[in-house]
This record gives structure tokens, C-alpha cells and sequence, in this order.
């Protein structure tokens, strides 16, 4: 599974990404996060323990690539790739950058999509509204060519510590620059939405819930694809048993070309290897469907 | 139903507002407005639109007009996350629809593309507008005398009519865009919905070649839009933060809407085409059943009649399905342009 994260210059990308590896380090629910990477490893534990200590990490100067992979009580379930553009990347032409181009074609093959916007310039700064226009842009054209595969989206509104969520106008201003995306995502079946509120800073909050989302609904999609492939295999199994007789056996030895029995067979064995995938895939997703109830889904 | 591709073209005078228009429908209609969203295809287009909208936001700038090379665009129109039709634009610079061919490249291929196109918008100044609408609104402009050059872009649209209709095709849908609206009420006195009324009322004496006796098959919409409260004050740079964008959705809306109309006659047409065929097939699968043994030597041909009829059922249920879905489109897009005075057949239907 292939994550983009996406948001402006100081939207707290590469804090959160930081904190949150940290945090799934740890573990949620039996749920945790590994890396092969000893070097990426290392740095994201080094800038987590900086941040909580008061100090950000420098913004990204070039798009950073991550190789997870989710862990169920310790066992490796679900790969993906997480990848953090530079901020800037957003507004410059395709065609005199290369991190750009990047950018755009990361989008456009992504699986899942993570926004990210800063709350206290939503709140301050007249600007930002074209910041959440070019978002909102850059998710329409990631979406218009694709099939309708499962695709999580998450809005995640950072640094939410320094602005008032409580106040009795916070929907409005904070929700209300996504509410024609948020709408237009609800008319769909195949992209799932979150807005996710985040603190990435010494006293972090919410900060594994981007990826579980995440997480959930790329599991979700591939638990469909296998279960649609385990559909397709035994189908074709009925269908070749139908078929199976003593001569078919008997002739197709002759032929020397594969009988009924044996396509039978080996549609079989394959529907029991796509089995023995999804079934890892089922109990972790139901449970971070439990740990994610309470989150403002779309 | 696959996605149409709606070629649109732009006419208008040197300053009617064309450009503008274009940057503030697509700053307007890629935020989202009431479901409906505009993007480029080509990010890089997004940034060139997105900075030069910056830049009226932040210094009053308004975008720079076209020069002789057209700037094309590909604009996808999106309801929610569902595609609507690709939009190809081209912004011309307004004496390409003006100068003779040869004396500039633009002109030959603004020619050649209003030929071809399914949605045109002409382009008025309101500010000339309200000074017809204050001298009475009379008929016959003089030709020499009129800044926005309404005969000039009449005898061209006018030559597209022609050629449509010769060769049996529906003629383009024409959206006439009263720009910088907030001058209507300003130079006339009245009211805007008062001022745009008396437009609509006098639109045949206005522009005769779209609502005259003579625009038979012509639909024509008159929308008033506004980039911002900006007056009459120089046009290369106002009052930013006079910015108040209205209706800048609705040209694209009624483009969309007059397309699929379009298609819906095309549909009812195909519908009696694929009755009358299916009628002729059964008509010779029953000729063929006929005879002494029930046509029992005749198989070959029987079989072909029944294949012909289930491909015809297919097409037929089909074409059904396109044409339900575009009339339900239709319905929705009503709801949008009401308000908005639209004529055919040189009849005003709604104001």
C-alpha cells in the first residue's frame, strides 16, 4: 500500500510523522509498526524524543520515502509505503521540478491519501484558503482516473493545541473549508474519509490515528481483493469439476495438456492461498475498526 | 454513459472581460460551489490560475489579457467525485474574432475552432450594456459606433449557425456574459435585478442574430457575473478588497445543461431509429417462421433475425439508460440556473 502525505510548508508533516512512529513503536492495542530501515528507525526515534523535549525537526528539503510494516500481536500483517513531500513541492510547476513531477504521479498512483493542514493558519491567515483549494485540487486530480479502489483519505488538522476547538464557531471554520470535498467524498462508496484533529508536539495527541485509518480501509481493500479472488478461483474450480470425467482424465494424458481435475485442483490450492492471506488480515482489521469508532469519519 | 467533451470558446472585445472571467470562474468553481467542482487536468495550469488570482487578491492586479497565442485549458467538471464532461477552452485575445484572416495566426484558428465548438460565450461589458439599457434600449446598434462590436461577433456566430444547420447538426449553445455586473446598477440607476430584467426584455433588439425572429434552434442564456464591487475605475488594477465574485458558475452550468439537451434529442432520435429496426427484424423473423413446416429449413436465417434482435434490445435498453440518466442531469442543472433568463427559438422562457 502506497500513503501520500500531503500539506503546505510548516503544517507539522515530518513532526508527525516522527511522533506517530514513535507512538505505533510503542504500540496501540497490540497494534505496532516496524521498519527494516535502521537508519530511517533510528532518526524518526531521534526527532520523536527531540519534539517531545521542545525541538522540531528541520522541514524536508526532498520527498522521503518509508518502508512499515503493520504488526498484529508481533506479527507482520500489512506493508506500506509512507511518503513525505516537501511542502513546497505544492507550488511549483511540474515542469521545472522534478519533486513536483514527483508529487503528482505519487498522488496519482497512491492508495491512500493523508492531508495535512494547519490549524492555527486556517485560523488566522486569509491565505490559507487557497492552501485547502489547492488540496482540495490535488485530491480531485488524484482520484479522477482511478478505479474505484478502496481509498482512505484523511484530513488531519495539526497543531489544534493552539487554536480554540471548543469554541461554538471551531466547526465552521475549521471543517468548513473541507465541507464541499468532505460532501463530495460522502457520495462515494470507495473513498473513506476521516478529519482527524492532531497535536505534534511535546504533548502530543491523536497521533497514530491518521495511519490506523489509513491502515484500516488499505486492509479492508485487500481483504476484498482476495476475497473477490478466492470468488473467482472456486468458481472456476465448480466449473472444471463439472467437467471432470474419466475420459477428460484419460484424454488429456494423452494430449499431454492439463485435465479438468487438475485445473480443478490447482484453482483450488491457489483459493486456499489467497485464504491463508486474508485471514491474518481479518481480526486486526476489525479491531482497529473498534479503536477508530469515535473518529469524525465521511 | 461516457464523459462528453464540451469544446467551449470565448468572444468578446478587447477589455469585455473574458480572462478575468476565466480566472475567477476556475478560482470560484475549484473550491467547490454547491457540489459542482472545476479542476485542470494539468496541475501546472492549476498553479498558473492559482498565482495569478493570488496576485488580484493580494495587489488588485487583474490577470493580463491574451496575446496573439491562445492559451488553451482542460478543465474537468466534476458533480461530488462524478465527472460531468472534460472542458477545452481556449482563451483568445478579443480582436482574433475581429482581424482578417492572415493578419494575425489567431484568427484562422479562432475560425476554424468556433466551427466546431458545442458551447459559446460572448462576452459584454456591462458597462456598455447599462449605457444601452440608458439610452433606451434601441434596436440596430451602429456597427462603428459600438465598443462591445455585437455585429461583428453576430456575422460570426451567425456564419456557425448557418453551417450547422446546413449540414443538419445542432448549433452550439450560446451563454451571453454581461461581465462586471456590478456596473449595471451602478451606470443605469436601477436596481441589478431590475436593470438585468430590461436587458432580458430588450436581449432580441440587443443581440437579433440569438434572440431574434431569425434564431430558430438557437438557445441562448443571459448571465450577469461579477468578479468583484470594483466600479468603473481602471481595470488593470482595483480595489482588492472589493473581490465579491457572483455567478461565476453558472455559464459552465447552462453549457453543460444545453449539451445534454443536445443529447437527449440525439437519444429520442436513436430511440425511433432502433424501434423501427427492431419492428423490421420481427417483422422478418415472423415472415421467416411462416410456411408449411414453420420455416424449419430456414434456420440459418432465423437464427441471424434473433441474434439482429437481441443486439438491438441491447442498444435499445442502452441507449434507454443514457437517455434517463442525462434527463435526470438535466433536472438537476434546472434547479442551478433558475434565475437565470434563458431563450430558444428566440422565445424568452424563464427570467
Amino acid at each position: 500500500m502506497d500513503i501520500v502525505m500531503l500539506g503546505h510548508s510548516a503544517a507539522g508533516k515530518t513532526s508527525y510523522l516522527s511522533l506517530m512512529y514513535a507512538a505505533m513503536c510503542d504500540g496501540v492495542e497490540g497494534m505496532t509498526l516496524r521498519t527494516a530501515d535502521r537508519d530511517a528507525h533510528r532518526s524518526l526515534l531521534a526527532d520523536a524524543r527531540a519534539i517531545l523535549r521542545g525541538r522540531y525537526p528541520r522541514a524536508s528539503d526532498r520527498p522521503h520515502c518509508y518502508e512499515f510494516v503493520l504488526c498484529h500481536d508481533g506479527d507482520e500483517i500489512f506493508p506500506f509505503r509512507w511518503t513525505d513531500h516537501r511542502g513546497g513541492a505544492l507550488t511549483e510547476h511540474r515542469r521545472s521540478s522534478p519533486q513536483a513531477a514527483r508529487l503528482h504521479d505519487d498522488l496519482v498512483a497512491a492508495d491512500g491519501i493523508v492531508l495535512f493542514v494547519d490549524a492555527l493558519r486556517l485560523d488566522t491567515d486569509p491565505e490559507a484558503a487557497e492552501d485547502v483549494r489547492r488540496l482540495v485540487v490535488r485530491v480531485h486530480q488524484a482520484v479522477a482516473d482511478r478505479e474505484e479502489s478502496m481509498t482512505p483519505l484523511v484530513i488531519a488538522l495539526t497543531k489544534t493545541d493552539l487554536v480554540d476547538l471548543g469554541a461554538p464557531d471551531a466547526e465552521e471554520r475549521f471543517v468548513g473549508p473541507f465541507l464541499p470535498l468532505i460532501e463530495a467524498v460522502q457520495e462515494t462508496r470507495h473513498i473513506q474519509g476521516a478529519f482527524i484533529p492532531l497535536v505534534c508536539g511535546p504533548e502530543p495527541e491523536g497521533v497514530a490515528l491518521p495511519v490506523l485509518w489509513t491502515l484500516r480501509f488499505g486492509i479492508i481493500g485487500r481483504a476484498m481483493e482476495l476475497s473477490a479472488s478466492i470468488d473467482r478461483l472456486m468458481a472456476s474450480a465448480r466449473h472444471a469439476d463439472q467437467r471432470d470425467t474419466l475420459w477428460d482424465r484419460f484424454s488429456s494424458w494423452w494430449e499431454d495438456e492439463p485435465s479438468w481435475a487438475s485445473i480443478r485442483d490447482r484453482n483450488r490450492a491457489l483459493a486456499g492461498a489467497e485464504l491463508a492471506r486474508l485471514e491474518p488480515l481479518v481480526e486486526p482489521a476489525d479491531r482497529l475498526g473498534e479503536l477508530l469508532e469515535d473518529v469524525l469519519s465521511f | 454513459m461516457t464523459v462528453p467533451i464540451l469544446t467551449l470558446t470565448l468572444l468578446g472585445a478587447s477589455g469585455s472581460g473574458k480572462t478575468a472571467y476565466l480566472h475567477g470562474m476556475y478560482n470560484r468553481l475549484s473550491m467547490g460551489v454547491q457540489g459542482y467542482y472545476l479542476y485542470t487536468t494539468d496541475p501546472d495550469l492549476d498553479l498558473d490560475l492559482a498565482e495569478d488570482w493570488a496576485r488580484l487578491r493580494r495587489t488588485g492586479t487583474m490577470p493580463k489579457a491574451t496575446s496573439e497565442r491562445p492559451i488553451s485549458y482542460e478543465f474537468v467538471f466534476r458533480r461530488g467525485m462524478r465527472d460531468l464532461m472534460t472542458i477545452d477552452c481556449v482563451d483568445f485575445r478579443g480582436n482574433a474574432a475581429l482581424d482578417r484572416r492572415g493578419a494575425a495566426d489567431d484568427v484562422a484558428l479562432l475560425e476554424d475552432r468556433l466551427m466546431r465548438s458545442d458551447s459559446i460565450i460572448l462576452a459584454l461589458d456591462s458597462e456598455h450594456v447599462a449605457e444601452w439599457i440608458k439610452a433606451g434600449a434601441p434596436g440596430n446598434l451602429d456597427r462603428d459606433d459600438d465598443p462591445m462590436e455585437i455585429s461583428r461577433f453576430s456575422r460570426a456566430i451567425s456564419r456557425v449557425f448557418s453551417e450547422r444547420l446546413a449540414e443538419g447538426d445542432p448549433v452550439p449553445g450560446v451563454t451571453v456574459l454581461l461581465t462586471k455586473a456590478d456596473l449595471l446598477a451602478e451606470r443605469t440607476g436601477l436596481r441589478a435585478a431590475e436593470a438585468l430584467q430590461t436587458a432580458g426584455r430588450n436581449f432580441p433588439k440587443l443581440v437579433p442574430v440569438l434572440a431574434g425572429d431569425d434564431a430558430q434552434g438557437v438557445t441562448v442564456a443571459l448571465c450577469a457575473v461579477q468578479l468583484g464591487n470594483f466600479g468603473s475605475a481602471d481595470q488593470a488594477t482595483v480595489d482588492a478588497s472589493r473581490i465579491a465574485p457572483k455567478n461565476l458558475h453558472l455559464p459552465i452550468i447552462f453549457s453543460l445543461r444545453h449539451y445534454l439537451s443536445e443529447g437527449i434529442v440525439r437519444n429520442r432520435q436513436e430511440m425511433d431509429r432502433l424501434a423501427g429496426s427492431l419492428d423490421a427484424s420481427r417483422g422478418e423473423l415472423a415472415a421467416l417462421s411462416q410456411g408449411l413446416f414453420g420455416g424449419l429449413f430456414r434456420g440459418a436465417q432465423k437464427n441471424s433475425a434473433r441474434q439482429e434482435i437481441d443486439r438491438l434490445l441491447a442498444s435499445s435498453s442502452a441507449t434507454a439508460a443514457d437517455l434517463q440518466k442525462a434527463q435526470d442531469r438535466c433536472r438537476e442543472l434546472d434547479e442551478e440556473l433558475r434565475g437565470v433568463a434563458i431563450f430558444h427559438d428566440g422565445r424568452l422562457l424563464t427570467d
